[in-house]
Parts: C-alpha cells; structure tokens; sequence
C-alpha cells in the first residue's frame, strides 16, 4: 500500500480534484478516508451555505438608523415599519447606500453601477442622448429619459409626470442591451426627474435601452418582470 | 454582461481603513461599513431564520456593533469578521428564543417567507447554521485572494485550474490557498465543537 497521503493532499481530495493515486490510496486507507471526510464536513457546509449576500430592504437602515441617533424607530420592529413603508417610492431612493449594496453581493446576478445623484437642482449640462419611454402599464402616463454630460460625467435622468405608488416595492430604473439577455441596474427611481450617473465603461450603444421595474422587498436581485416603462436611447 | 464569478473586487486596504473610522467612532462610518456589509449580514441572516425574521436580526446586528464598536480591534481581525461574529450571537439568540417560546408565526405573509426561505437552508439545524456562521467569519478574516478563491471554488463551482486561469495565480498556488483554508476551516470547526460539549 502505498504512504499516507499529507494533510494538503487529504484536503484537495475532499474538494473533489485529486489525482488517480490519491483516490486509489484513500479509497484502501481507513486512516486517510477518516481524515478526508473530516475536511468534507467543512466543504459540504460551504456548498449548502451557498453565496449569501442580499439586498435588503430599506426600511431596515432607516429603523437602524433612528435607533442609533436615540430616537425610537417608526413603529418599534422592524416588520412592523415595513408595513408602514408598503407607499414605498419617496421612501426607498433616500439612503443612498443601496445603490452600492448589490456590488458587495457575492453572485449577485446584476451589479449595481450608478449612485442616484437625487434631483438635480444643479444646472444640467448638454443633453447627448434621448429616449421616449413608452408606458407599459395602463396605470402610468408615458415618460422620457436623457443623457446629459455634466463635468465629464454622463448622467442619466429619468423625467416622469408621476410615480404610481408600489405595494411593497419600489421601481428600479435599468439600462438592457439589444435582446435584453443583459442588463445593468442604473438605481432606485424615487421622484421624477432624478439622475444617476452612469459608470464610464458603459456603453449606451450596448445598453441602449431605458427600462423602469417594479421590484419587491424580495432580496431577488433579479428584473422582476414588471416593467412600467421601456425606451431606446438615441444620441441627439 | 460577465459576471460569472459575481465579480465583485474587494478592496482589503479600504476595509481596514472604513474599520478603523467605525472604531473611532467616525459618524459617517456606520452607513458606510452598512453599504458594505449589510447585504452580507441580512443575506447570512436571511437564510438562517427566514427573509422576515432577517430584518430584525440584521438591525440588531448594525445597533449593537454600533453600540459596542470602542471595543472592535482592528488589529485582531477585519471589521467584516466581526460583524459576521455579532451576526452569529443574534442568530443564535433568535433560535434561543425561539426555541423558548415555540413561536410560530401567525401572519400569513410572514408565514409564506419564511417558508420561502426553507429551501435554501434545506433544513439546517441551529447548530449547522451556527457552523456555517463559524465558517463564514473565518471567510472574511482571511482575506484576498484566499477569500475569493474559496468563493470560486465554492459557490461558483469553478475547477482549481480555472480559478488560477480567472485570477492568473500559479495552479500550485490556489491549491495551496484552497487546503490551507479548509484546514483553518477544520480546526475552527473542531474547536467551537470542543467548546460546546
């Protein structure tokens, strides 16, 4: 029979990569099965773990937050101020954090790319793209977007005559390429008129459609399916 | 987009600097180091008491890290380990309590997402979810690129020489990073268990 196998080697068999001879010899090797399957205790946990990270709501911050500056949350626990936050829309755009959130997330299948920059009150620069945002919900009136360049940034604003209120939700403005089989989070949409900046890498030729969601409290980091309002960008 | 390996670069010498701020007490620091990790935190919590009973947790989590934060010791370990280690006692607290009170919850909504939840955690026990939380830490105690590779190697299934391919790192290398990490992970594991019994 051949020597034992080291301790390095014992972990990678149990990773499943192992040579042809290190398998022979574990499988014939009481000793080296028993250490194998101490080391597969730790891989079987890791792969029922999974990746984990997830967005959460925002009421969770703003409850975290009135805690921590001494003044009781809205209605005590946490669960009890989601329900206060169902008319979510003004709500969910003010804690700038989650729009960088999802970048934290391991295996998140999005990546979040823009901060909201919220309402400008800045002066705009020259608009260099537009795009018509057809409604696609009887609820909602239609709308437009455009791309504006100010101080070597490019800002995409998203201009609607009103927010319909979300249960439980918030709407999510994206960029989709040409089949939507890709698709960027740009942020969370709270009041009209709002800009987001958009990351210098990408390509509103690639991106080049404008698509508003309504997604729910849900962690799913995924388009809900729900759109509201879709548009193509054209440069002006 | 490419996004097989949920590329997200961690940045070590930013998070030790956004540790020591939140050490000091910097009031910015709290939303930042939540920016951070509190999708982590609510994700890990999510999946061991359910998506309802994580927003509790998770606010918990941020008040008392925030509360006791003169005693973390950047020196002793990166922020995102001792957040995952506070995670743990408020999860384990929770399955106490629980277990006190055999709580069920009556709202049906509430209901629906902890069951929504289940699957995920295919029925852990508080002890393997307690494990999974010790693993966890360690995870974020190690560092880059072993943190990575670990989150390539198993969460997204990549083989050893792809992960080497993906970071450029000697083959040798990331499986040299791979079994020493599971022999930290190894003893980690054996030691909580010894403390227990």
């Amino acid at each position: 029979m051949s020597t034992h196998l080291d301790v390095d080697d014992l972990a990678l068999v149990a990773t499943g990569e192992a040579s042809e001879v290190q398998r022979e010899h574990v499988d014939a090797c009481a000793q080296c099965r028993t250490e194998v399957g101490s080391f597969e205790q730790v891989t079987e946990l890791l792969a029922l773990g999974g990746p984990v990270s997830a967005h959460p709501p925002a009421h969770v911050w703003e409850a975290i937050q009135a805690e921590v500056d001494g003044t009781p949350a809205p209605a005590g626990s946490a669960w009890e101020s989601r329900r206060r936050h169902r008319e979510v829309g003004r709500q969910a755009g003010r804690s700038l954090g989650w729009k960088l959130l999802g970048a934290a997330a391991v295996g998140a299948g999005a990546m979040w790319m823009a901060v909201s920059l919220g309402s400008a009150d800045e002066p705009t620069g020259p608009v260099v793209a537009t795009a018509d945002l057809d409604a696609l919900e009887s609820s909602v009136e239609p709308a437009s977007a455009e791309v504006v360049e100010r101080d070597g940034r490019r800002l995409l604003r998203v201009d609607t005559s009103s927010l319909p209120e979300v249960q439980d939700g918030y709407l999510q403005v994206w960029l989709l390429n040409g089949d939507a089989s890709g698709m960027v989070t740009v942020g969370a949409l709270s009041r009209s008129g709002e800009e987001f900046e958009l990351p210098e890498g990408l390509s509103t030729n690639t991106f080049g459609t404008v698509d508003v969601s309504v997604e729910h409290y849900d962690g799913n980091p995924a388009h809900s399916g729900e759109s509201l309002w879709r548009g193509a960008i054209t440069s002006t | 987009m490419t996004n097989r390996s949920g590329r997200v670069e961690v940045d070590d010498a930013a998070d030790a600097q956004l540790g020591a701020s939140f050490a000091s007490g910097e009031a910015a620091a709290l939303s930042e180091v939540y920016e951070r990790w509190g999708g982590l935190v609510y994700g890990l919590a999510s999946k061991a008491v359910g998506r309802s009973d994580a927003d509790d947790v998770t606010q918990q989590v941020f008040v008392s890290a925030w509360q006791s934060r003169h005693r973390y010791r950047p020196e002793e370990a990166p922020l995102g380990a001792w957040l995952v280690g506070i995670t743990r006692h408020r999860i384990a607290d929770h399955f106490g309590r629980r277990h006190r009170t055999h709580e069920v919850p009556s709202d049906p909504d509430v209901l629906r997402a902890n069951l929504g939840e289940r699957p995920a955690t295919n029925g852990l026990t508080a002890e393997r979810v307690d494990q999974l939380l010790v693993l966890w830490e360690e995870l974020e105690r190690i560092g880059d690129p072993q943190r990575r590779i670990m989150v390539l190697a198993f969460f997204e299934d990549m083989t050893h020489a792809q992960i080497a391919e993906e970071l450029s790192l000697p083959l040798g290398t990331v499986k040299s990073y791979i079994s020493r990490t599971l022999r930290r992970m190894r003893s980690r594991l054996e030691g909580e268990h010894e403390h227990a019994s």
